[in-house]
């Protein structure tokens, strides 16, 4: 068996004597090897990097400051420790010394002891540091994969949600039911949303944790809102013999009164909600708790009850898994609380004492009341004419495509009508396969798909619509997605879908958008009245100058053309995992897979599409999502377009 | 008749295996046995004693360093020649011969078929 390796240490000195006392010195514990000049030592490390390096100071030619600096410049020689030997023994030159990196200092003459325990200290010191940033390093890891598997599986539990929520309303449809079973069914139903609230919320927090959440303020009826919230906690309160009392400007508020601040209804609603339902779960039975709302400089809700805070928790009631008493408390409420008021560009604050019990204030933006004809927006009128429409559905062939069984049983009860004939297809792949035979008028489909995702199905449906007979009309696609981000329902359109919608998706929904696009005749009306992002991207970065269709040209080399078909199919799974890490905001994955990616486009020939990946890798450790999804769709475009030569020459 | 040289290469990328292969297997000099997994490294050469093994840097589970490492510490791969084949030489310095890294040569995936092959016989 082989020994551990003994330590490396590069001694340079242009003294001859020095050199061999250090080696004496060192060369029974050490590997100790030489170098006369500074050129000679940058040249050693370069070749077999030493574990410490003994630097003289004086030497002709490049002294050991430069030799430091130039080693402290290099990511591969920059934490090699090193010490400086010495005559000189000015204070200034050991502060330069230090400035420029090396870790000790040595003076001369020397002294071998001091030298062996100098030299074994800084080793010892160089391990534990190595040991510490592998540690430092697989914790950043583990932490890395737990935020993975979080936001996966949040992600994923939306899938299945829709048909929870989307089968009790097509069940209860078809009537039949006595009214405790009925009742049940909305029970399934209202749990079911009550789920996707809590998955939608906790992927925001995750958002607003990173700075990364989308906020679009509007103003917030707050009385509507907090009464709302009153009558949801009405049982709390009501077993506890609490009395909710809300004031507006100190007047108790009644239905003249109004009250509005800036923010996202939504996030509203979470947050006063769980504030409002601790408040009573802390008060004292039979007290009050009384919501004061009030027009400062800006808005401001201030929720009190009669019961304070216990002392070692006030200081650190809005940070993260905090909490008090409750066995079951998840800590999160008043953090989830805080982080929406700030993302909202509000405050928030705890005010508490034994003697006035405890007020939480949320001060927000106020907003003025909006004038009342702002209900009347155009397109939900529109949509009502439309649904006056859905009397005179015309016939249509509607091709449903999802991987999820149950999401495709939804959709089928969702538009059961006998004007509508629909077939379904469990991935992109048999999709495409159907519409080379059937002229479909409208297809739905899901966006994450096994074997053909969505956008890839949808470039080709594109693409085959220009050659095929049988397609005299655009077919119109519908992209189905559990995204809630715009900048992917930006790329569902750019990549040619007509429409995007959110999942789950209600039957409403559905209906709407089959009629937003069908005249009774069954003539599509394209965009008009569409509630739609513009799907006007423009071509992708770098093929600016080629027309749209136009092929590509790849010139592969003959003998690869066997390798060529799995080849393709593994880059592309590759780059829908990149995708998904896109999606998920983390960059690292989507480096290593462009890197990756960079590669092996390069080794097969795919110069353009090597240096889009090329172009990925260097810009996502900035986070440049715009620049790395402009890339993507210039590959996207590039390989639904290119055709390959396979040639000899190569 | 020169007699064929085994190759060993690790890459995560089965893809690129496959067209190494294909290209070094052509030349009717080389025979090369592979593996994606970078933590089987040791154990495939331990197996087939290859006369060269080239290894890939940026790798996930085990980096092509770690490989090196492994194999210079393991008594039966210690003496089989190791060089790095990585896309983290850039394309503009591919050509400008072999870089060193960490005691071993490094060969930038830009390099062309022929400065590979160049790079593999300077290697025995």
């Amino acid at each position: 068996m082989h020994e551990p390796a003994k330590p490396m240490i590069l001694v340079v000195d242009d003294t001859e004597v020095n050199i061999d006392l250090m080696v004496e010195t060192l060369g029974e514990d050490y590997d100790v090897s030489v170098a006369l000049d500074g050129e000679a030592a940058l040249e050693s490390v370069d070749e077999d990097p030493p574990d410490l390096i003994l630097l003289d100071i004086m030497m002709p030619g490049m002294d050991g400051y430069e030799v430091c600096e130039r080693l402290k410049a290099v990511e591969e020689t920059r934490d090699i420790p090193v010490i400086f030997v010495t005559a000189k023994t000015e204070v200034e030159d050991e502060v330069k010394g230090f400035k420029l990196g090396a870790v000790d200092y040595i003076t001369k003459p020397i002294s071998p002891p001091r030298v062996l325990e100098r030299v074994q200290t800084h080793l010892k010191l160089r391990e534990a540091s190595r040991r510490l940033e592998a540690q430092n390093a697989r914790l950043v890891e583990a932490a890395r994969l737990r935020e993975d598997v979080d936001l996966i599986m949040r992600h994923d539990l939306k899938g299945p949600l829709s048909s929870i929520i989307g089968i009790p309303a097509t069940l209860k449809e078809k009537g039949n039911f006595d009214r405790e079973q009925e009742a049940s069914l909305e029970v399934i139903e209202a749990s079911g949303y009550r789920l996707l609230n809590m998955v939608n919320l906790s992927l925001d927090l995750m958002k607003m944790e990173r700075g990364e959440y989308p906020f679009h303020p509007a103003p917030v009826d707050m009385i509507d809102l907090l009464g709302r919230i009153g009558n949801e906690t009405k049982t709390l309160a009501d077993t506890k013999q609490i009395a909710i009392r809300l004031l507006v400007s100190g007047i108790p508020a009644d239905e003249r009164s109004s009250f509005y601040m800036m923010g996202e209804e939504l996030l509203c609603y979470s947050m006063f909600s769980n504030l409002i339902k601790n408040a009573l779960e802390a008060s004292p039975e039979g007290a009050a708790v009384t919501i004061r709302m009030d027009r400062e400089s800006s808005g401001v809700v201030r929720i009190h009850n009669s019961g304070a805070v216990p002392k070692e928790i006030r200081e650190h009631f809005f940070d993260k898994y905090v909490t008090s008493g409750k066995s079951s408390g998840t800590g999160l409420g008043t953090y989830s609380a805080r982080l929406i008021a700030e993302t909202q560009g509000g405050q928030i604050a705890l005010s508490t004492s034994e003697s006035d019990g405890t007020t939480i204030s949320v001060l927000l933006p106020a907003a003025e009341t909006p004038m009342p004809d702002k209900d009347l927006d155009p397109d939900v009128q529109d949509r009502a004419e439309n649904r006056e429409k859905g009397m005179h559905l015309p016939e249509l062939d509607v091709l449903l495509v999802d991987d999820d069984p149950f999401n495709i049983q939804v959709l089928q009860k969702f538009i059961a009508d006998p004007r509508l004939k629909t077939e379904s297809a469990e991935n992109g792949k048999i999709a495409f396969e159907k519409i080379q035979s059937v002229a479909y008028d409208i297809v739905f489909m899901d966006m994450e798909m096994p074997v053909l995702n969505g956008v890839e199905a949808i470039a080709r449906i594109r693409k085959l619509e220009s050659t095929a007979d049988h397609l005299q009309k655009p077919i119109v696609a519908v992209a189905l997605s559990a995204h809630d981000d715009p900048a992917i329902a930006q790329s569902c359109l750019s990549a040619g879908f007509d429409a995007y919608l959110k999942k789950p998706v209600g039957k409403k929904e559905v209906i709407d958008t089959i009629l937003r696009f069908f005249l009774a005749d069954g003539e599509p009306l394209g965009n008009a009245g569409a509630s739609v992002i513009d799907a006007g991207i423009p071509a992708p970065a770098g093929l600016a100058a080629a027309s749209p269709g136009a092929p590509y040209t790849v010139e592969v080399d003959a003998d690869l053309e066997e390798l060529i078909p799995s080849f393709l199919e593994s880059k592309k799974e590759e780059l829908r995992q990149l995708k998904i890490k896109l999606d998920a905001n983390d960059y690292e994955p989507v480096r290593q897979i462009s890197h990756k990616l960079k590669g092996a486009f390069n080794m097969y020939g795919f110069r353009f599409l090597s240096d889009a990946c090329a172009t990925m890798e260097a810009v996502s450790p900035r986070g440049e999502r715009v620049k790395i999804q402009e890339q993507l769709d210039a590959i996207d475009h590039f390989m639904e377009n290119m055709t390959l030569q396979f040639t000899d020459d190569l | 008749m020169e007699t064929v040289k085994k190759l060993m290469m690790v890459d995560d990328d089965a893809d690129v295996l496959a067209l190494l292969k294909m290209k070094l297997e052509k030349t009717g000099r080389f025979s090369v046995v592979s593996t994606t997994d970078g933590s089987k490294a040791v154990s495939l050469a331990t197996r087939e004693t290859p006369d060269l093994i080239i290894l890939d840097i940026d790798m996930p589970v085990m980096s092509g360093g770690d490989v090196a490492d492994a194999l210079s510490t393991t008594e039966d791969t210690a003496e089989i020649p190791v060089f790095f084949l990585s896309s983290l030489i850039p394309k503009g310095e591919a050509g400008q011969g072999a870089r060193i890294v960490g005691g071993r040569r490094m060969v930038s995936k830009y390099a062309t078929m022929a400065q590979l092959i160049e790079a593999i016989d300077e290697s025995f």
